[in-house]
């Protein structure tokens, strides 16, 4: 069944948020984002506040290259960091001012995500020599690498706490084999090869290791709610069809992975992921929209919204950048659309709500 | 499948007969009239200087000068294969050229193993690592830590230039896989695009931003050989003629042209020349200068990917980025 119009959505949305407590709540009041995109002058990040009906850019940093995901600092500082190239790291703060830049070893690139414990970071990596994924671990004081664990595997994503086992991470790896002289020209997609790890987080080691059945699904984007991780999924199949028609969202309960199928096409990719109440929101940039998944991984619906990819979970709404709007959603209240003008967002935002 | 297949020494191609039903066509053109000149200056370029490090090696008296010759060979050799790789399409991406020749940043110690192995043919240079070979392993050799005649590490250093060599002589003798007109007008583009993207931002930008970053000098690929800004006039040479040369049947612009995109093919146009004025004359000190250079390039990058690409039909938007 397909929900596309408004009030299915709102009805999908209030099924899977559990509080009510927030409901009062002015929708998107005093939000502050941070992002990265691209300007025509060029790649920046900063923070964008939500007021007057437009995310209006408060802060922002001229960056060299292009950069992916965000992380706010136990200290409030914020990270960000390249993907394609890889090659930074920056430490900065919500004023715009860039604190700290740490450049990539080399044979060495970040692939854009990177998690802390407030004492190190854990970096995802690709050596540039043999493609060999790897967690980059990090002083977080100076951003120096103290080591280098392998993904075993290829093409590493996003990485995550494991809810599950303490101590633990949970390391996505995409498995699509790249090349650096080739570029977004993909080749050998036969030889993918993508899996979730389990790695220690004090010695390295490989804890566990689950694939798909479909070798052509990566997996990429990681969000946990409660104990079941949702895991976003980009399709790589040869044939178009195969592909529009490809899950975009598994799960995994700490011990199997699973794919989780849509009853309308969502062009087999998943931008980013959350926590969405009791169950998941994806974004779908190539199907312009949002699917919304319930905490059994049923569907609960479909919000559409030109390019939306980046979101942010705040703790009574989630935040859906798009290509030119942005959506709070919320439970039982209208959401609001705020444009988002004169910028192009990149994949990821986080709230600092 | 239809394969290209180009005589080495003369540069010139002979058609297979197995086709794309007529597809070929702009594939060939591609190939014809930049690929196979510019693989044939490679080869050409690179059995020089074989000769060039075994005079070196054998010499006795007239060390310096030969160690000069070798030197100068290296440069000659720089500049064919900056202009063939500066956009890696064909036989240079199926090859894997790039990184066969030009690994960076090479890497010493490998380097001094493998002068140690004392690889003597093809053979044993097959077990020798790519970080310890090619142009930047040599470049090492001739002006980081100068190799002295009739030494191990001379005769490495012939090892090395023969392979570098052997790969080019390989290079202008590679069949060409003939592709279908709109999986090369992709590729094309996608390679222009990231071969600017080399050049601005790897071999130029970066190297700049780490040294105003950290206080101290940049450090540019090909620096030791004072050849970096050789190597970004050669690299950008490329890129403007694939963009905009009209001597060339595949450029950008003529590709634009033949869709009626004329408009684009001027904007381009445009853009070219202000990066091209931009280019003129820099050097490895004068940074701001470097990196308003780079902004043009980025900008011309950008023009690229957000017009020229949609009018040609190629994707490579944001939305259209897999795997991000």
């Amino acid at each position: 069944m397909r929900m596309r119009n408004r009030r299915d959505f709102l009805i999908g949305l209030a099924a899977i948020f559990a509080a009510p407590a927030w409901a009062s709540a002015h929708v998107g009041g005093s939000t502050r984002l941070a992002a990265a995109w691209r300007t025509a002058g060029g790649y920046q990040v900063g923070i964008l506040q939500a007021a007057g009906g437009r995310l209006a850019v408060s802060a922002a940093i001229d960056v060299p290259t292009r950069a992916h995901a965000l992380l706010r600092e136990p200290g409030g500082t914020l990270l960000a960091i390249a993907r394609r190239p890889g090659d930074w790291l920056l430490r900065w703060d919500e004023d715009g001012r860039p604190l700290a830049w740490r450049w990539i070893e080399p044979q060495r690139a970040f692939t854009g995500h990177v998690i802390s414990d407030g004492n190190t970071l854990y970096v995802a990596e690709t050596d540039l020599d043999s493609g060999a994924g790897l967690i980059g671990v990090r002083d977080a004081k100076t951003l120096e690498k103290r080591a280098e664990w392998p993904t075993h595997g290829i093409d590493p994503h996003q990485l995550v706490w494991d809810a599950g086992h303490p101590g633990a991470l949970i390391v996505a790896n995409g498995g699509v084999p790249t090349r650096p002289e080739s570029g977004r020209v993909k080749v050998d997609l036969d030889r993918m090869d993508s899996s979730l790890v389990r790695i220690d987080a004090t010695s390295g080691e490989l804890l566990g290791q689950w694939r798909l059945d479909d070798r052509r699904l990566s997996l990429r984007h990681l969000a946990w709610n409660g104990r079941l991780l949702g895991i976003a999924l980009q399709a790589e199949h040869a044939v178009a069809s195969d592909k529009t028609a490809a899950p975009v969202l598994a799960v995994f309960d700490g011990d199997s992975l699973r794919p989780i199928t849509s009853p309308q096409p969502l062009a087999g990719y998943g931008g980013d992921i959350a926590p969405v109440g009791s169950g998941f929101a994806v974004s779908c940039p190539r199907a312009q929209g949002v699917a919304l998944f319930a905490a059994d991984a049923s569907w609960q619906g479909w919000m559409p919204l030109t390019e939306a990819c980046a979101l942010a979970a705040a703790p009574d709404q989630i935040w859906v950048g798009g290509r030119l709007q942005a959506l709070a959603l919320k439970a039982t209240t209208p959401w609001n659309r705020w444009a988002v003008p004169g910028i192009r967002l990149d994949n990821h935002w986080i709230s600092l709500a | 499948m239809r394969r290209i297949a180009c005589n080495t020494t003369l540069g010139a191609c002979l058609f297979s007969m197995v086709g794309l039903a007529g597809a070929a066509n702009l594939s060939a053109d591609l190939h014809r009239a930049w690929s196979v000149p510019r693989a044939a200056e490679f080869a050409d370029a690179s059995a020089r200087l074989t000769p060039a490090i075994a005079a070196l090696c054998a010499a006795s008296e007239e060390a310096e000068s030969a160690m000069r010759i070798a030197r100068r060979q290296w440069l000659d050799v720089l500049t064919p294969w900056e202009r063939l790789s500066a956009v890696a399409i064909g036989p240079v991406l199926e090859r894997r050229a790039q990184r066969q020749i030009d690994f960076m940043p090479t890497r010493p110690r490998l380097i001094e193993k493998a002068i140690q192995d004392e690889p003597t043919d093809a053979a044993a240079m097959e077990l020798v690592g790519t970080p310890a070979k090619g142009l930047p392993a040599l470049e090492w050799l001739l002006w980081v830590k100068p190799i002295q005649p009739d030494s191990k590490a001379c005769r490495y250093a012939l090892q090395v230039a023969d392979e570098i060599a052997r790969e080019a002589k390989a290079l202008a003798a590679a069949p060409v896989v003939a592709s279908d007109d709109a999986t090369l007008i992709g590729e094309l583009v996608n390679q222009w695009v990231g071969g600017l993207e080399r050049l601005r931002w790897a071999n130029m930008e970066m190297p700049a931003r780490i040294a105003l970053t950290n206080a101290r000098p940049a450090e540019f690929p090909r620096a030791a050989s004072g050849a970096a800004a050789a190597g970004w006039v050669a690299q950008w040479r490329s890129l403007r003629e694939l963009a905009t040369d009209t001597s060339i049947p595949v450029s950008l612009d003529a590709l634009l042209r033949q869709r009626g995109a004329d408009s684009t093919a001027e904007a381009l146009a445009q853009a070219v020349r202000r990066a091209d004025a931009a280019m003129h004359d820099l050097d490895t000190v004068d940074l701001p200068r470097l990196l308003e250079a780079a902004q043009l390039l980025a900008a011309l990058k950008r023009l690229v990917e957000e017009q020229v690409a949609p009018a040609l039909g190629v994707n490579i938007g944001f939305s259209d980025a897999d795997g991000d």
